[in-house]
């Protein structure tokens, strides 16, 4: 049965797991059973292959805690006693009696793995190493010697705006695209339905908030932007006045030209001076608001019905 | 006519109104109904007052007390079906004869007019005679209502407050008849108790001073308490009701701005400078901001951009902007300074009638144009002036004068329009009203200058808190009120000088002043010979007599001139200063006093003048065509140091397209010292100037260099630099130049490729990452400059199939990237759409030039509701271009159909106004379009669809006019058999077939009627071969018997023994445009008589309940049809008594005309 298994189970994976059922067989005969299903041999063997694999990454985890790359007999046995296994049974095992034997296991065709490309000339060992050392030699130099890769980041200005308009070019056309090809569309041509689609309009609800609300992109700049400008007002120690008025510098833009032409309009000059005789009687309130008075503020009243009712 | 003479003078209140309750006791969002009552309290004036008339339309009223008597009262509005008498005529100048009857016959300032008629009840008239005060009380309900007041109930999911429910009210003039029963006029002040029950999540924000807010019993509803203790007309108040986020101006804690949900940030950046201008203004005038207390309210679909009502203001939502925004920025403060300046005029002071309304509007304007100048710059304030003074000159010389204060008896003047009445005249006019005012004030500035105007402002206002603050009804009220006269009083008594014959040349008279001029100097006596010749043959142009400045640049300085302007003399002697060019290597003085070097090369080594400016502050509306030569007006853009100067330069200099004139404008594109608007316009300018010379242009392109000096990285030239908007002038300048480029063509009449890949690069390399403001002004510029580039396809085959591969590379390209942009916009959508509208026309644009097939569906789902106004605006405008090219009937009425049924009234005007802006046909065009389906349809639009909005019916008519004439629309079958009534001629014969009658109109000769007719005739022409008669149809002539005068009755009466009474209907003529001599005399016998003459039909009781609805709209046609053979005139509307109706009372309107 074995060797038909063998012919076509070439790989390695498989002929483990056959060795572990056999394994698994030998020893349940060994403890004296005569026949087993086939679904309790298949749960035993999953045991065993998750104990061993256990046992394996126990292994692998003390030499390369010690800094080897390959594991010597200790590692083992630390790793047995780790999972709670006594490691002087394991030689009571070994000298048992009646001792079943399966055979030969079968010998998976080795898909060895194709040779490690050598990039570099490895390391040899320094002088003080004997010759007949046992230590792994010494893996690829690039493996732990860092060398620099790729070219140098770009600097020049003009590539550079090249890439990130291609960049943010290219991410807009993709979800674009995307959108108008998974959801509704409507083809600019209707001859050519693939050319350009164009997203179909959806009515909104409510369409002013759209279209009025600055979008998250362009609030997160302009929070950035207002922190900035808040750290250097701090600087001149100056509260909400100044926002407003720097604001309003900024919109008065017509100022600059203003110095150059408005000068001729002779009648106009004078009259700007008349307009701010001072009348401040209409002074807003002082800057330091104590309490705001405005009926909107005002908390709504009971109604005067139920007073009356009680 | 002597109607109108008599009007202001001799007619009278019978009482005088002195409060005024106003009590919305629910409001139902859902069924966009509402429910109240008014109370008028009444001082009664005559001791025989039998009836009481009130303005109320579409409500319908339940009750009406009269001091707590019950009493009859009957609904009559003849603005309902405008041509009733006439329902076949297809001819607009009737129908606006009509309608101006129709709106003068309820409107209570042509005479004791309304809509509601209340009779007096017995036990009352005792009251009256002791002269003791009446109260009117009126219960009112208002379901769907179609214009004065409007529910925005977005259909989504949620509570109301989630989904940002809101009404508000709006309208033309007066219209608060349209939402309560009311005296609707300027004229008659009274104070305001003003109650609103709203839902807890809402607030109510009304006129005056909030007194309190108090739950109802159930606390589930609140009731807002208004007072309003000074003095205002029904038209001034307003009521906005929903969610409103509510901020109170850290500033001013009077003043209180309302926005909807979410929205609260963008208000706060919006209202930031409010406070400012309040102080502007008081420190103006003056005078403390007259009410106690300002609120401004940002609703949604709103009638249009601000609406002033006394202490409110009601604003579109559309003019929220966020910081990054930097377009909208100085619209939204000009708009929000307007308004306010409307509180003080306008508002607190009231026109007294529609002839007074300049006085208010330009009081307004001019003091608004104060604030202009002194946040926004002298230059803009000039530039504001110079552009309404030439579109002020461009709509009179096109349409027709613009007459302020109405005199004359003429109310057409040769436009298709009365102008007596605010709800008769077209739009574009009663803009231009407004502009012409404040031009008409700023001359009176000029007059008697400006501290004494503001001194007369100061007085009036002054008199009017006075009597506003008398708590006792009192005829001082009447000072509240701006007239012509009382403000000419008032300017007499503080300055002294009469200015009444600037007033009867600017304000009495329309038309604006036209010169041709030019002038040669002349050496040996060294001056220059000017010749201005008046030009008064045109259309809108008047003769003007008095002063004109002139202004003469020499070498030395610059000097003004005033000279006369006389009727016979146009040559003028301008002696010069300088001698000329004596002394070179001088520096030339300049109108500022700065000194500049020139380059006088140029000049004509004789001659010391540099340039010469007729008018050149623009004190009067005028046109000049001034002549001279190109050096000059290289020289006056160089360097006049006025903006208004440097314009007309630039303009002049469009037609000499020489070197020269490239270096001067690319000289002033670069200069930062010039006002932005004129660099703009410079660029424009640059680009015809280029096209006109490009065979010798050297070189490469114009601007290109420019642009990149500008704009680009100095290392890597094609390549913008990074957005950085802060230097606003050169923002607007980024923004102008590329769509100024791509208006070049070369030697092809194509664009060059140059300027398509520099802006090819401009979209791929546009970065906005560090910029403080958003780019989407910019972008959509960009998109803009794409659309102009955009010439006509080479081959055009209509069968031949457009595919990508089948474009030329460069289409390509462009179709891709404004796919792009569009597609980008409905996830990352940009400030009010601004890219998605640039890139819907140029999709059209394409779709023009036939690079893209023509395709409806996509304009069509994006002017579906739903979308935002500006978006729908724009897709509606391509609409209309879309049927104008391919004569396509159905889509035109769809589009007629979506300007009657669509909720936001600002679209319906939309539509009409494209459809005006760019009509499909003309009235001569053999279009598909032009047919009798669409005249139909339009017709009863404006005959009875639109009554709720002013605006939109007379917007509606500017339409009619321009698609079919004056006269009969040539696509009208001939009427056929039937009697004829010329009206004119007042003569009947039998016309058995008028089909091939060609006769000319005029050419018949009978006998002429004994009134006066004021209709221009020349434009029947056109019409005689069609129809030149009129058939009269039995009971329409008898039902109208009472309004016609007897000639017409007696030729009406000769029809009878002639035709039967089922002829179904009496098709008219242009012989018609007479009829409405006699319409006009309506007002008298509708004012005086028809009640005593109506039928008891008309006179309801207020007790019978509702009934189902169903069988009441039967009952009510049947009932009309009845009713129109029988009854008189009183069929003109339907009763609005819950006995005949239970929906609106004009849901039948339709039924006698189907």
């Amino acid at each position: 049965m074995s060797s038909e298994m063998a012919s076509e189970v070439l790989s390695p994976e498989n002929g483990f797991r056959q060795s572990l059922t056999m394994a698994v067989a030998a020893i349940c005969l060994e403890c004296g059973f005569e026949s087993t299903e086939n679904i309790v041999l298949e749960t035993l063997t999953e045991m065993l292959q998750s104990y061993l694999t256990e046992v394996g990454n126990g292994t692998r985890a003390y030499y390369e805690h010690s800094g080897r790359t390959i594991p010597t007999d200790k590692d083992v046995i630390y790793a047995l006693s780790e999972m709670g296994f006594r490691n002087k049974s394991l030689l009571q095992y070994s000298r048992r009696g009646k001792r079943i034997n399966i055979g030969q296991i079968v010998k998976t065709v080795d898909t060895s793995n194709p040779p490690v490309l050598q990039v570099g000339k490895s390391k040899g060992f320094p002088t003080y190493v004997p010759e007949n050392h046992k230590y792994p030699h010494f893996p690829d130099p690039h493996s732990y010697i860092r060398t620099t890769t790729g070219q140098k980041p770009e600097t020049d200005y003009v590539i550079l705006r090249e890439q990130a308009s291609a960049q943010k070019r290219d991410v807009e056309r993709a979800l674009t695209r995307f959108v108008a090809r998974t959801g509704r569309s409507h083809p600019l041509l209707p001859d050519d339905k693939n050319a350009f689609p164009l997203i179909e309009a959806q009515p909104h609800l409510i369409p002013y908030l759209n279209a009025l609300l600055p979008s998250e992109h362009e609030t997160l700049k302009l929070f950035e932007a207002t922190n900035d400008q808040n750290n250097e007002q701090k600087e001149p120690e100056k509260d909400p006045e100044t926002p407003s008025k720097s604001k309003n510098r900024k919109l008065k833009k017509k100022r600059p030209s203003n110095e150059t032409t408005p000068n001729i309009d002779a009648p106009a000059q004078p009259e700007t001076n008349t307009e701010t005789p001072v009348v401040k009687e209409s002074q807003p309130t002082p800057p330091v608001p104590s309490v705001i008075h405005n009926p909107y503020l005002r908390p709504v009243k009971k109604p005067k019905l139920k007073k009356k009712a009680r | 006519m002597d109607r109108k003479d008599k009007k202001s003078s001799s007619f009278q209140r019978p009482y005088k109104l002195s409060h005024q309750l106003l009590c919305i006791t629910s409001i139902n969002f859902q069924r966009r109904a509402l429910m109240g009552y008014v109370e008028l309290m009444l001082q009664p004036k005559k001791s025989d007052i039998r009836v009481i008339k009130v303005n109320s339309k579409q409500s319908r009223i339940h009750r009406v007390c009269v001091n707590n008597h019950e009493a009859t009262f009957q609904y009559q509005d003849p603005s309902l079906d405008l041509a009733q008498r006439d329902p076949k005529s297809r001819n607009i100048e009737v129908l606006s004869t009509c309608h101006l009857t129709a709106v003068e016959s309820v409107d209570p300032d042509t005479g004791y007019h309304g809509e509601i008629t209340i009779r007096v009840p017995q036990e009352v008239s005792k009251t009256i005679k002791e002269q003791k005060p009446l109260c009117v009380s009126m219960d009112f309900t208002l379901e769907n209502p179609k214009g004065g007041i409007h529910f925005v109930v977005p259909e989504a999911e949620g509570s109301l407050k989630e989904r940002a429910a809101h009404l508000f009210t709006f309208g033309l003039e007066n219209c608060a008849r349209l939402w309560f029963p009311c005296v609707d006029t300027y004229s008659e002040p009274c104070t305001w108790k003003l109650e609103f029950t709203v839902e807890d999540s809402m607030t109510a924000v009304s006129c005056g001073d909030l007194v309190e807010t108090v739950y109802t019993p159930d606390r589930k509803r609140k009731t807002f308490h208004y007072v309003l203790s000074i003095p205002t007309a029904a038209p001034n108040i307003c009521l906005a009701v929903g969610p409103f986020e509510i901020l109170v101006d850290p500033n001013m804690h009077e003043v209180t701005h309302f926005c909807l949900p979410q929205l609260m940030p963008l208000l706060e950046h919006t209202t930031e400078t409010c406070h400012k201008v309040f102080e502007f203004f008081e420190e103006v005038l003056s005078f403390r901001f007259p009410y106690s207390c300002y609120k401004q309210v940002f609703v949604d679909e709103a009638y249009q951009d601000s609406l002033p009502y006394a202490s409110v203001s009601v604003f579109s939502v559309n003019l929220l902007f966020s910081k990054i925004v930097l377009d909208q920025t100085p619209i939204t403060r000009k708009h929000m300074a307007r308004a306010l300046s409307e509180q003080f005029f306008g508002c607190f002071m009231a026109r007294e009638s529609w002839n007074d309304y300049w006085v208010p509007a330009g009081i307004a304007g001019y003091l608004y144009g104060l604030w202009l100048r002194s946040t926004f710059g002298n230059s803009e304030y000039r530039d504001w002036i110079a552009s309404e003074t030439q579109q002020l000159c461009q709509y009179e010389t096109t349409v027709g004068p613009v007459i302020l204060h109405n005199t004359g008896k003429d109310s057409f003047l040769g436009r298709h329009f009365p102008h007596q009445h605010p709800h008769t005249v077209s739009p574009a006019y009663y803009k231009m009203m407004r502009c012409k005012s404040h031009l008409v004030m700023r001359q009176i500035e000029n007059r008697i200058g400006p501290q004494l105007l503001l001194q007369a402002f100061n007085k009036l206002l002054s008199l009017a808190n006075t009597s506003a603050q008398q708590k006792v009804i009192s005829s001082t009220w009447s000072t509240m009120l701006l007239s012509t006269a009382g403000f000419l009083k008032s300017t007499y008594s503080v300055s002294g000088k009469d200015i009444s014959n600037l007033i009867d040349q600017w304000v009495h008279k329309g038309g604006i002043v036209r010169f041709n001029s030019k002038f040669v100097f002349n050496r040996k006596r060294n001056t220059v010979e000017l010749d201005i010749k008046p030009d008064i043959v045109n259309k809108g142009t008047q003769k003007y007599v008095g002063p004109l400045t002139v202004r003469v640049q020499e070498l030395d300085g610059s000097f003004n001139h005033t000279i006369q302007i006389e009727e016979n003399t146009t040559k003028h002697d301008l002696p010069c200063h300088s001698k000329s060019r004596r002394n070179k290597r001088k520096k030339i003085p300049l109108l500022n006093g700065e000194e500049v070097d020139m380059d006088l090369s140029f000049m004509d080594p004789d001659s010391p003048v540099l340039w010469i400016r007729i008018d050149p502050d623009v004190n009067i509306p005028r046109l000049v065509n001034f002549e001279q030569p190109d050096f000059m007006w290289q020289y006056q853009l160089r360097y006049e140091r006025d903006v208004i100067g440097q314009s007309e330069a630039i303009s002049a200099l469009e037609t000499f397209s020489t070197p020269a004139t490239r270096n001067a404008l690319t000289d002033i594109i670069e200069n930062e010292h010039y006002y932005y608007k004129v660099r703009m316009q410079a660029c424009k300018s640059l680009a015809n100037t280029a096209n006109a010379m490009v065979n010798t242009w050297t070189g490469p392109p114009a601007m290109l260099n420019l642009f990149t000096r500008f704009f680009c990285c100095d290392t890597s030239p094609p390549i913008v630099r990074m957005n950085n908007f802060s230097n606003f002038q050169q923002y607007f300048l980024q923004k102008q130049l590329p769509v100024a480029m791509s208006m070049l063509r070369n030697t092809h009449g194509v664009c060059p490729k140059e300027i398509l890949h520099y802006l090819f690069g401009l979209i791929k390399f546009n970065d906005n990452s560090k910029n403080k403001y958003s780019d989407n002004y910019y972008r959509s510029a960009l998109v803009d400059a794409l659309n102009n580039t955009i010439t006509p396809a080479v081959t055009l085959q209509s069968d031949q199939k457009v595919t990508a591969d089948s474009m030329p590379m460069d289409i390509h390209t462009i179709v891709d990237e404004v796919t792009r942009f569009l597609n980008l916009e409905k996830h990352l959508p940009s400030y009010r759409y601004t890219i998605t509208i640039s890139c819907l026309r140029a999709i059209r644009n394409l779709q023009r030039n036939g690079h893209l097939p023509s395709d409806i569906e996509l304009f069509k789902s994006y002017a579906a509701p739903g979308f935002f106004r500006d978006v729908r605006l724009a897709a509606v405008g391509c609409l209309v271009d879309v049927i104008k090219a391919n004569k396509n009937v159905d889509e035109l009425h769809w589009l007629l159909d979506l300007a009657r049924e669509d909720r936001v009234a600002e679209i319906k005007y939309g539509i009409i106004r494209a459809l005006v802006r760019n009509p499909p046909f003309q009235k001569s065009d053999k279009s598909l379009l032009n047919n009798a389906e669409i005249v139909e349809k339009l017709w009863s639009y404006i005959n009875h669809e639109t009554f709720y909005d002013p605006r939109l019916r007379c917007e509606a008519i500017d339409l009619y006019f321009k698609l079919f004439g004056k006269g009969r629309p040539q696509c009208l079958p001939a009427p056929q058999f039937g009697v004829v009534v010329n009206l004119k001629e007042k003569r009947t014969q039998i016309n058995p077939n008028t089909a091939h009658d060609k006769r000319g109109y005029e050419g018949h000769d009978y006998p002429r009627l004994k009134r006066p007719t004021s209709m221009p005739m020349s434009s029947y022409g056109e019409d005689q071969s069609n129809k030149l008669t009129m058939k009269i149809k039995l009971g329409g002539t008898s039902r109208s018997s009472s309004l016609l005068d007897t000639d017409d009755v007696l030729a009406a009466q000769s029809l009878l023994s002639l035709s039967h009474g089922d002829i179904p209907s009496r098709p008219s003529t242009p012989g018609g445009g007479n009829e409405p001599s006699s319409w006009q005399m309506s007002p008298k016998f509708s004012g005086g008589e028809f009640s005593l003459s109506s039928t008891p039909n008309m006179m309801h009781g207020h007790s019978s309940m509702p009934q189902p609805l169903s069988k009441d709209k039967k009952k009510k046609k049947k009932h009309k049809h009845k009713h129109r053979h029988k009854r008189g005139d009183s069929d003109w509307s339907s009763p609005a008594t819950p006995s005949s109706s239970v929906h609106s009372p004009f849901a039948a309107v339709n039924s006698p005309l189907e």
